[in-house]
């Protein structure tokens, strides 16, 4: 249903209300304090809990991982890819271990689904490439950011 | 008929029939590890006992026949205590190592857990371990997880003919192990993993190639002989991982054979022939679909041209072909072919009187039904042959006569041809079979055909709409 | 035309030229910045000195871009088109004064490239050939988003011309001419009525259009934005509803060229603006006491005298005209865009019955002369 709604004859008349709306950004435009971040000097402090580059946690140089593959059962972005198999001193551990790190949204639920908190989240945020980029094992076993 | 009262709910039930059955027939489910359908009884996991009353202690449902007017709790208290005491037992020697083992998802010891037992292990001292020995190509043992059922000594004994498997030691020593460490002679083995409750049997084929949860399932029949035991393919991104036996009390009971089990393998062969193929000198060259059905009828334009037709193709393609072949070949004698010696199903007898049968390709009864004659021989003066068959059937000796391959072959069985046609094998199409007993049952497609594999009816078409240019080609 | 006319009508063309080809960098970061703080950010601030070579490192980048024309549009009107729209922003600039005149011996220079008699209507009848440029773009582009773009545009164009047009003829009648050289001239003299009320010495002021056209002032400039596609106007280009309107196929330079379009639309508004209603180079109040000052204090002789005042006059102008080029971005990122009805609305409905009312009460005050 379209209300009209009363209105005085100042709002009526839009040159005040004009007027008004100018002094308003003309406030802003010299005393309102800026929230810019001037970003490569700058930096915004995160939380703990942030959840940037994924890394694999490694005890005494070998993964924790065993390819149980609870992670890209869970990954709602199906961006995981494991491939199993065994060697002499782990029975199962992953032979490749790929994210694709475009389709992942971040959302940490592998972290969360790790029985052997072997996937983790690192708080690093830059990760801007100049092409498309899957990290492999290599790279994930990095001890980057690690917390 | 008498009745019995479970869970305050009156049930029939036929006289002999135990509790654990008819309590599962109305939904009391009560859990077991030891207990299977289709083995003997032997009571020893304790998991099933259930609260009967008017008798003192707890009965075990497996073993126990219901008998008129019995009062059976299956959620009382003292069952549900009985319930979590049992897991935790069964639990106190278990490894945690369900993210390595293949069998989580499913394992019953797992769901069982989840249902009944507690989260914690109270049990502090140092866990009991085995090493493991070979137990042959298809069986790997982890005797870790091992929670003593014997299902898989009572499979050996029972149903595979062999009792290979046996108890050694006792009580908290107790292993299971073949006699001797022998490896297993049996060609069942692929069963053991499948009774087994837990991960402690488990398939070498199948072993960390895919979690069970990712695989998507579809029941179909075998066709490895002309028993026709139903199976379940489970497959994921159209990549078949493995086959299990599905239960059909008239045909393979819960059973399924080594040679049917693993039969799948050669679809993902890398030798299959998955593009249209011309052999030249014994090397293929892929071609295009147009070049191989000029080269094709100009192989077998010639005047007396002999079809063999494999017995491992469907009701529907046997059919088909029937209608197609006397139409473009009026000429051709077409006969049916499979297993060699085996030309009839007078010749088709059980192989091992447990589930083998000495035809190897699914479909003889069906084609025999059809009218398909049985292949005598190359007869004098023939000049071309065109074989159509699925992946099973054994080829004949072809003598050098030039051949034409319509279906499954792969690139060392076609390297004599002129040309093969790729088209699809069991798993990639659906269909009708005919088993011995006269069982007519339906294969169902349960992945894409790779490359440019193509089904007969498809295949048969174009052959049909191509317009003949050999010669001009 | 003697030499001495070609050389100083070329110098003023050349200066005006200047001018307008550094008011659009200037102009675009201007916007930029000034946005950026009135929402609280910063803007472009790392090339150069408070970000001021960002617009330079744009117009490398314009220059440099690849320039593909895509497969779908008609090429030649799809190259024409922003030509067609750049090249009248350019002219228009010609007839309005930004000083007084100077006598230099026996001659008179007057500071305007072009002292048309027609001036005004020169004006109107050159910035309206813009809308043709935004027209072809739009139809050439072949886009469905181009071409609604456009339509709004030319329909925009059409009631708002109107209603701008009939508000400069209140100046037209108070001033009783069309030459801008006239118009500004005149409102150098101080306004002795107050409608029907004599004003006392003290309370004159100067007689500026803005003072004696208040009505006339604010449709004129409302009209403006409307013309020069500005928000709360800027229908043809609106992101959110058609993505960028007519120049959405265009790229690189053309579409570079479509924004100083733009910009220069603005800027000869704002020159018109402070010659109509302004005063145009005149001096604001105070400014001449200054200047006796200036000139007495270095006790110049009467040629540097005037071109102080020359100097004085220009600065005069271009405060006026920067005062309306942030007027324009400021209330573009105050308002938000109207929808179109509405626009049509207040073009046909308001603006056009106030500026005829206008008219009326204008002719009536001239009769009985009190303007």
């Amino acid at each position: 249903m379209l209300v009209k709604k009363k209105k005085g004859i100042f709002q009526e008349f839009y040159l005040v209300e004009i007027l008004k709306g100018l002094y308003i950004t003309f406030k802003n435009l010299f005393f309102a304090r800026k929230v810019t971040l001037q970003y490569p000097e700058e930096r915004r402090n995160y939380s703990e809990r942030f959840r940037g580059v994924h890394y694999i946690k490694a005890t005494n140089g070998v993964e924790n991982c065993t390819a149980c593959m609870l992670c890209p059962t869970v990954c709602p972005a199906e961006c995981i890819h494991i491939e199993a198999g065994e060697r002499a001193d782990k029975e199962k551990y992953p032979i490749r271990f790929e994210i694709d790190v475009l389709r992942c949204c971040f959302c940490g639920m592998c972290e969360e689904a790790c029985p052997k908190d072997a996937i983790k989240l690192s708080s690093i945020y830059e990760m801007s490439t100049t092409y498309r980029e899957v990290y492999d094992k290599s790279f994930l076993l990095e001890q980057r950011g690690n917390k | 008929m008498p009745k019995c009262i479970i869970d305050g709910r009156e049930v029939e039930f036929k006289p002999g029939e135990k509790i654990i059955e008819v309590a599962k027939r109305v939904g009391s489910v009560i859990p077991y590890f030891c207990y299977h359908p289709g083995l003997t009884v032997v009571a020893q996991c304790r998991m099933c006992a259930v609260e009967i009353e008017k008798m003192p202690k707890l009965q075990t449902a497996c073993s126990t026949p219901a008998t008129e007017g019995m009062v059976i709790h299956t959620k009382s208290p003292k069952t549900l205590q009985n319930q979590k005491a049992t897991m935790e037992f069964l639990l106190i020697n278990h490894p945690l190592d369900c993210p390595i083992c293949d069998k989580s998802g499913e394992c019953d010891l797992q769901d069982y857990s989840f249902d009944h037992g507690d989260a914690y292990s109270r049990y502090t001292e140092e866990r009991r371990t085995y090493l493991d020995l070979d137990m042959g190509p298809v069986i790997k043992k982890n005797m870790n997880r091992c929670i003593h059922c014997t299902r898989c000594i009572r499979f050996g004994s029972e149903i595979a003919g062999i009792h290979e498997m046996v108890a050694v030691k006792r009580g908290n020593y107790t292993e299971i192990t073949t006699i001797d460490g022998l490896p297993l002679q049996t060609g069942y083995a692929g069963n053991y993993a499948d009774i087994c409750p837990t991960g402690s049997l488990g398939l070498k084929d199948f072993r960390f190639k895919k979690r069970v949860w990712f695989l998507k399932k579809t029941p179909s029949v075998c066709e490895g002989c002309s028993t026709g035991c139903n199976l379940e393919i489970h497959q994921e991104d159209n990549v078949i991982y493995r086959c299990v036996p599905r239960e059909n009390l008239e045909i393979n009971r819960y059973w399924l054979c080594d040679e049917g089990r693993f039969n799948f393998n050669y679809l993902h062969d890398k030798d299959r022939i998955i593009h249209p193929t011309l052999f030249q000198d014994g090397a293929g060259q892929v071609s295009e679909w147009k070049e191989a059905f000029n080269l094709s009828k100009k192989t077998l334009a010639v005047q007396k041209t002999v079809i063999l037709v494999g017995s491992d193709l469907t009701q529907e393609e046997g059919r088909l072909l029937q209608q197609f072949l006397p139409e473009h070949f009026p000429k051709a004698d077409v006969y049916h072919f499979g297993t060699p010696g085996i030309s009839s199903s007078a010749q088709d007898d059980s192989e091992d009187q447990i589930l083998k049968r000495k035809s190897k390709t699914s479909n003889l009864h069906g084609f025999e039904k059809l009218g398909f004659k049985s292949f005598p021989g190359f007869p004098k003066g023939c000049q071309a042959v065109l074989v159509i068959r699925g992946g099973r059937a054994i080829l004949p000796d072809l003598k050098g006569i030039p051949a034409v391959g319509l279906g499954v072959f792969s690139q060392s069985q076609a390297s004599s041809f002129v040309a093969v046609l790729p088209g699809t094998a069991f798993a990639e199409k659906d269909g009708t079979v005919m088993n011995y007993q006269g069982v007519e049952q339906k294969l169902r497609q349960a992945i894409l055909p790779p490359g440019q594999c193509k089904v007969l009816s498809e295949i048969l078409m174009m052959w049909t709409h191509q317009k003949s240019s050999f010669g001009a080609a | 035309m003697d030499t001495f006319d070609w050389i100083v009508t070329g110098a003023k063309a050349a200066f005006l030229v200047v001018i307008l080809l550094h008011v659009v960098p200037i102009m675009a970061w201007v916007e930029r910045r000034g946005s950026a703080l009135i929402q609280n950010r910063l803007g472009p601030n790392r090339v150069g000195p408070l970000g001021i070579f960002q617009s330079l490192a744009d117009a490398v980048k314009f220059i440099f871009k690849e320039d593909p024309v895509p497969g779908h549009v008609e090429p030649f009107y799809y190259v024409l088109a922003p030509l067609v729209s750049l090249v009248p922003a350019f002219m228009t600039f010609g007839v309005i004064p930004f000083a007084s005149s100077i006598q230099l011996g026996d001659r008179m220079i007057h500071f305007q490239v072009a002292d048309l008699n027609v001036g005004l209507l020169y004006v109107f009848s050159i910035a309206s050939l813009g809308v043709y440029g935004i027209i072809m773009a739009g139809w050439a582009s072949n886009n469905k988003y181009s071409m609604l773009g456009s339509l709004r545009s030319s329909s925009q164009m059409i009631s708002y011309e109107i209603s701008m047009g009939l508000s400069v003829i209140g100046i037209v009648m108070v001033f009783s001419s069309v030459k801008l050289g006239d118009i500004a001239t005149q409102q150098g003299e101080l306004l002795t009525h107050f409608g029907p009320l004599l004003l006392p010495e003290a309370l004159q002021f100067p007689r500026w259009g803005v003072f004696v056209q208040p009505v006339g002032f604010l449709i004129f400039l409302v009209s403006v934005f409307a013309e020069t596609n500005r928000l709360p106007f800027d229908l043809p280009e609106g992101e959110s509803e058609i993505i960028a309107g007519y120049h959405l196929e265009y790229g690189s330079m053309k579409f570079a060229m479509f924004m100083m379009a733009e910009y220069l639309n603005m800027f000869t508004a704002s020159g018109l603006l402070a010659t109509l209603y302004l005063g145009g180079w005149q001096l604001f109040p105070g400014m001449g006491y200054v200047l006796h000052e200036v000139q007495a204090y270095f006790q110049m002789s009467a040629l540097a005298g005037d071109w102080t005042r020359i100097v004085f006059e220009v600065v005069s102008f271009g405060i006026k005209v920067g005062f309306f080029m942030w007027f324009f971005v400021w209330v573009r990122w105050t308002l938000p865009r109207f929808r179109y009805d509405q626009l049509m609305d207040l073009g046909w409905k308001v603006m056009l019955p106030l500026s005829l009312a206008n008219i009326l009460i204008t002719s009536v005050f001239i009769f009985f002369g009190w303007v």
